[in-house]
């Protein structure tokens, strides 16, 4: 019953975005995505030999108050499960966002709060 | 022109420009539609490789090849003033899809830093590539050994 209940779910809705908790203001901070996708490459194959059917996340951007922090313009080659970890400054609070969209048109994004203290 | 000669310019070329250059130029054109084939033939001709403050950190021996750590950085201090970092690429050459990783950097960042795992089908020479804002491209490569590949899953 589980197993039917995770299948249904489409690759790369669940996803995590991790900052600190509270910055200080100029202070350096990871910012961390995990996206849940299979990236299936295309070049395997199943118990049967079936080919699995290709299935990438195409596009990503990441972006704090809508301004551009990164776009992937290609990820073909990153891990299952994929995780990017990037470097920002605490300037302001506001709002961090991911948005993507694989091979087979799903799409997902998460939002997370920075919080920067006395801004 | 005596045939020899010939082979130098040809290799000359080749020295200027790595064959997987235009595959990860022509991997941002073929997204903005308004860059032509000349536009693209000229950047191509005119990127200069250079070693420059780029690193690359990526295990040398790696189990399997199903995800491998690495980290691009590029080096602040080896910038020239108002120069940034554009865009991050990783090309692995002997995989299926030889441009691993491309990834275009906005404003925001306050490292030109990512940090990622990604799929190796072989043992190879992993190549880390930076664009720079004035046009110089920063390259570094590692020569990984692979016990096990990305590619063939125990099927």
């Amino acid at each position: 019953m589980a197993d039917a209940v995770i299948a249904a779910i489409p690759p790369g809705r669940h996803a995590r975005l991790i900052v600190p908790r509270l910055l200080q203001r100029g202070e350096d901070f990871t910012a961390r995505l995990l996206i849940q996708h299979p990236m299936e490459t295309g070049f395997r194959r199943d118990d049967t030999g079936k080919v699995l059917p290709a299935n990438v996340i195409e596009n990503v951007v990441l972006l704090f108050n809508d301004e551009l922090v990164f776009r992937g313009r290609v990820l073909n080659a990153l891990s299952a499960n994929p995780s990017l970890s990037v470097q920002l400054t605490a300037q302001k609070s506001g709002t961090l966002s991911a948005h993507w969209r694989d091979q087979m048109g799903n799409v997902g994004s998460i939002s997370t709060e920075v919080r920067v203290a006395g801004a | 022109m005596p045939k020899h000669a010939q082979r130098r310019t040809l290799l000359g070329a080749v020295a200027a420009a790595p064959w997987w250059w235009a595959a990860f130029v022509g991997t941002a054109s073929a997204q903005s539609s308004t860059a032509g084939s000349d536009a693209l033939d000229e950047r191509v001709r005119a990127a200069v490789l250079v070693r420059g403050g780029l690193s690359l950190d990526i295990p040398v021996i790696v189990e399997t090849g199903t995800s491998v750590p690495i980290v691009l950085f590029a080096d602040p201090s080896q910038l020239r003033p108002g120069v940034r970092v554009t865009r991050l690429g990783i090309i692995a050459p002997k995989n299926p899809r030889p441009v691993a990783l491309d990834m275009e950097l906005g404003a925001l960042m306050s490292q030109a830093r990512i940090a990622t795992n990604i799929r190796l089908g072989a043992s190879q020479s992993v190549t880390g590539v930076a664009l720079l804002s004035d046009g110089t491209v920063w390259q570094q490569s590692i020569a990984v050994v692979l016990t096990g590949s990305a590619c063939y899953d125990g099927t």
